[in-house]
């Protein structure tokens, strides 16, 4: 795994931070429907968009995670063809199972993902 | 007021789709089948799980008839997608679940000899081109179902097939 000092230092203090100040509750699923695992993360809710490929519309959104395995998802868990998430589609609803379609990116300690 | 004749027909599309299980021979079970709401809520794409998305009707003239009122014939396209999303870990390529899939989306649709008139609500049924999707983020199939439906000219929602 590639470690930087500025990689070390953003997931040591600011990715703790940011998470408590900003974060939400939700619920990580593995593919096989196990797991259940409760943890922070910064939802980014985008705007419903079409599905790649169809004219099928649904709600994206970004979800930024701490990269590890208990209090995140670790970046070399996250199974792109059957993990999901449980989030809320807008603020304040009841939270709905969002499938993890990519990994954007894992650096510096978070894990952001793309949800569908 | 009755059901309109696109609606009946994309209700009885949706119903042979859910007969695809191991329990009737197919080689997989279909995990939902699904026509998705405006803004995706409630909604997901699954792993072997079929979506119907229809769309709008265009004139055909050469199956409308004249008559006091003329049959007005239109065609109809639900474009049917199914997903298939194999594990990170798999090594295996997507085109055999991709290519079960479109079988199984045609075979139980096409159920018997007549199913092309949709229980007498339209005049015929063709398949259009599929088309794969591979994206990366997304594998799975679109079979394109189009069907010639014929209602009255003043009465849209009486069947004259």
């Amino acid at each position: 795994m590639s470690d930087t000092t500025f990689g070390r230092l953003y997931k040591r203090m600011a990715t703790p931070n940011l998470l408590r100040q900003f974060g939400e509750t939700v619920t990580y699923y593995k593919r096989d429907k196990s797991g259940g695992r409760k943890i922070q993360a910064l939802v980014e809710r985008d705007i419903p968009d079409e599905i790649p490929g169809t004219d099928i519309v649904s709600q994206s959104m970004t979800i930024r995670v701490k990269n590890d395995s208990r209090e995140g998802i670790s970046s070399d868990e996250v199974d792109t063809g059957g993990d999901t998430i449980a989030v809320a589609l807008r603020v304040g609803q009841a939270t709905e199972i969002r499938r993890i379609a990519r990994v954007i990116s894992d650096s510096n300690g978070m894990v952001r993902l793309l949800c569908h | 007021m009755p059901t309109a004749v696109t609606e009946t027909i994309a209700l009885e599309v949706v119903a042979r789709l859910q007969t695809i299980t191991t329990a009737n021979s197919y080689n997989f079970d279909v995990a939902s089948v699904d026509r998705p709401p405006r803004n995706g809520k409630q909604w997901r794409p699954r792993h072997r799980g079929i979506v119907v998305d229809q769309k709008p009707s265009v004139p055909n003239e050469e199956q409308s008839h004249e008559g006091n009122p003329p049959a007005m014939a239109f065609d109809i396209t639900y474009e049917i997608t199914g997903f298939v999303f194999l594990s990170d870990e798999s090594t295996s390529t997507s085109d055999s679940d991709v290519s079960d899939m479109e079988f199984a989306i045609k075979e139980s649709l096409a159920e018997d000899n007549n199913w092309h008139n949709w229980d007498g609500n339209a005049v015929n049924s063709v398949w259009g081109e599929s088309s794969y999707i591979d994206d990366g983020d997304y594998q799975g199939v679109t079979v394109p179902l189009i069907v010639t439906y014929r209602v009255s000219e003043t009465a849209p929602y009486t069947v004259r097939a």
